[in-house]
């Protein structure tokens, strides 16, 4: 019971300290992982060592999800340069015409569609820098942009493979078996943003406005967009890569790969070897976007292996018995009660400290673990979307021209009653 | 596009140009359209001066019964810069008096000419919304086209901004208060 005390102190500490911007996340789980891995009494060298088992093998843990998202950030990458992704948005502007309602709804969709492959926080500004001022031009107050386009990024965000290979990873659940939750997630996110566009709308009601962009013609990068059938496919490619991923159950590496010789096959045209020339440098750019998460996701896997081994489990138990949930009111009640914990790389971030949290209350089994890990998921949906100190939040809010904290708080409330549903969806259908 | 506009006819053609659905207007129909906004706008104008004979545009909107809300800030908002903006619902006009400063400098315009003419803008859109109709829906494309078959119609929203460029333009003109802010310029110069 001592040392689960003293693992929830660790906890609490490097929360606040994180929260208090004295310590990054990236230095603050592995820092916790080795504290954590002391405090329970884990040997130095040997099968269970700090130093040859929590932090190598923590390192490589969650391979399998790093890979995915790298390779995600190197098909959004390839997606931005051969301008299907700003044909997507473009299309979808042109189809809404003269009615600022119609055409925030349809860019918030295609921001669905693209994001159930796009990832990192290179794409969200690949994105966002199309379809955030065009949502502005038409009349949308810039909070209500901002929030939407992230609700809209967070409803594509919890369906893409590599969020969910990253689930899986951690849980050890199947990944088909998170199809379900991911779907339920993608809808209650939608509807959301919906419901954000909506209350935009009628606060505010039409708009017009005497403005002008702030840069000269020959400061704008023109983004080229791609035509005629094999454009029309390639645009297709987000629906191509879930497709793959939900009929023959591949990994979401493989899938992504799938995603980019797909796009390769629809989009090359003239100079083989200038063509390549963008691939590649469209692989290092993409990895370059992706190192954040990339990052994190080590310290994620070196927290996961402290807490996992044996002798952590022993010394953890009867703290971890004594606060893990039993039933599924209580379960609800947990998650629902603490979901705010996940602000601010929380400690219910299951992207960051929660790990650690979710992989010991998932060994107790007191509840299933496909219930918990979707309880989990959900969650995460709400720091994915509207966390001061996600990067994608910091960018988008700045972008509009307000600061992270003040674009996150104007969704509080909604945000929280949007996760409690969900969690309470989402935990009956699996108890 | 100028970051500080003040177009006249031709310029004020490349406000076309931003609209999402430029690429959905027929090449040949381009030019025209601007003209027809541009022509309306100015047609209004004298309009409101014979409505209104002798007053100004501030006492234009008083009796109408606008209301006029002044924010202290440079309104920029990713890469756009706002200067003015109309709420139909609620008759406001909010005016950024940082973002209209700069406007008026890069214009070489003294401020309170520098608001009256973003006032006239404003105030034309307040007459589409509440008397003349919308300029932007006096001009329709087919929303989605494949081959001859055509789905939907939609407005053009630029034409609207041409429009009110057309007014403000020809509304200072004519009362005279164009002229004093041309001479001002060259004063400057």
């Amino acid at each position: 019971m001592v040392t689960g005390i003293v693992v929830v102190l660790i906890f609490i500490v490097i929360a606040a300290l994180m929260i208090a911007k004295k310590l990054p996340t990236v230095l603050a789980l592995p820092l916790m992982a080795i504290l954590i891995g002391f405090a329970a009494g884990l040997p130095l060298k040997g099968e269970e060592g700090i130093l040859t088992n929590v932090i190598p093998q923590g390192a490589l843990k969650l391979s399998g999800t790093y890979v995915a998202i790298l390779f995600s950030c190197w098909l959004s990458r390839i997606l931005y340069r051969t301008g299907v992704s700003a044909t997507i948005i473009k299309k979808a502007a042109e189809f809404g015409g003269d009615k600022p309602f119609i055409v925030s709804l349809l860019l918030c969709a295609a921001s669905v569609f693209l994001f159930t492959v796009l990832y990192g926080t290179g794409a969200v500004a690949m994105v966002g820098a199309i379809v955030l001022p065009i949502m502005l031009s038409v009349g949308v107050p810039p909070l209500t942009a901002c929030n939407a386009f992230l609700a809209a990024m967070t409803a594509g965000y919890v369906i893409n493979p590599a969020n969910i290979a990253a689930l899986t990873n951690i849980t050890g659940v199947a990944q088909s078996d998170l199809y379900l939750t991911a779907g339920i997630l993608t809808a209650f996110s939608c509807v959301f943003c919906v419901g954000i566009l909506w209350w935009g709308f009628r606060k505010k009601g039409k708009k017009y406005a005497f403005s002008a962009e702030i840069s000269n013609d020959n400061d704008d990068e023109e983004i080229e967009t791609v035509k005629g059938f094999r454009g029309f496919l390639a645009c297709m490619t987000p629906v191509v890569v879930v497709l793959v991923m939900l009929i023959f159950k591949l990994d979401a590496i493989v899938v992504f790969m799938i995603g980019i010789l797909w796009l390769m096959l629809m989009t090359f045209k003239g100079n083989w070897s200038k063509y390549c020339s963008m691939i590649v440098q469209s692989c290092y750019e993409g990895f370059k976007e992706g190192a954040p998460t990339v990052s994190l996701l080590f310290g994620i896997g070196m927290l996961i292996s402290a807490m996992t081994a044996p002798t952590t489990q022993a010394a953890i138990q009867p703290f971890m018995e004594a606060i893990t949930p039993t039933s599924a009111v209580a379960l609800i009640l947990f998650v629902c009660l603490l979901s705010p914990g996940g602000l601010y790389r929380g400690p219910f971030n299951i992207m960051g400290l929660g790990a650690g949290l979710a992989v010991s209350m998932l060994a107790v089994n007191a509840v299933p673990v496909l219930a918990l890990s979707a309880a989990f998921y959900a969650a995460f949906r709400w720091p994915t979307q509207s966390c001061p100190t996600s990067t994608q939040v910091v960018w988008a809010a700045n972008f509009v021209g307000y600061d992270p904290t003040t674009a996150a708080m104007k969704v509080f409330w909604p945000n929280w009653i949007v996760t409690a549903l969900s969690v309470i969806v989402v935990v009956l259908i699996y108890i | 596009m100028n970051r500080f506009p003040f177009p006249d006819r031709i310029q004020s053609r490349e406000e076309l140009k931003r609209d999402v659905l430029y690429r959905k207007i027929p090449e040949a129909d381009r030019i025209s359209i601007c003209d027809m906004a541009w022509k309306r706008g100015a047609r209004i104008s004298e309009e409101v001066m014979e409505k209104y004979p002798g007053k100004d545009i501030r006492g234009i909107l008083g009796r109408e019964g606008l209301t006029v809300t002044m924010v202290c800030r440079d309104e920029v908002r990713g890469k756009i810069r706002t200067f003015g903006e109309f709420y139909p619902t609620k008759k406001e006009i909010v005016l950024y008096m940082g973002s209209i400063a700069k406007w008026a400098e890069a214009n070489h315009l003294d401020e309170t000419p520098a608001v009256d003419l973003i006032l006239a803008h404003e105030f034309f859109h307040y007459l589409e919304c509440t008397k003349i109709g919308e300029t932007s829906r006096l001009y329709f494309v087919p929303v989605m086209q494949i081959g001859k078959f055509t789905l939907g119609k939609s407005g053009i929203r630029a034409l609207s901004e041409i429009a009110a460029h057309g007014f403000t333009r020809t509304y200072f003109k004519t009362c005279g208060s164009f002229e004093a802010m041309t001479w001002e310029r060259e004063e400057r110069k």
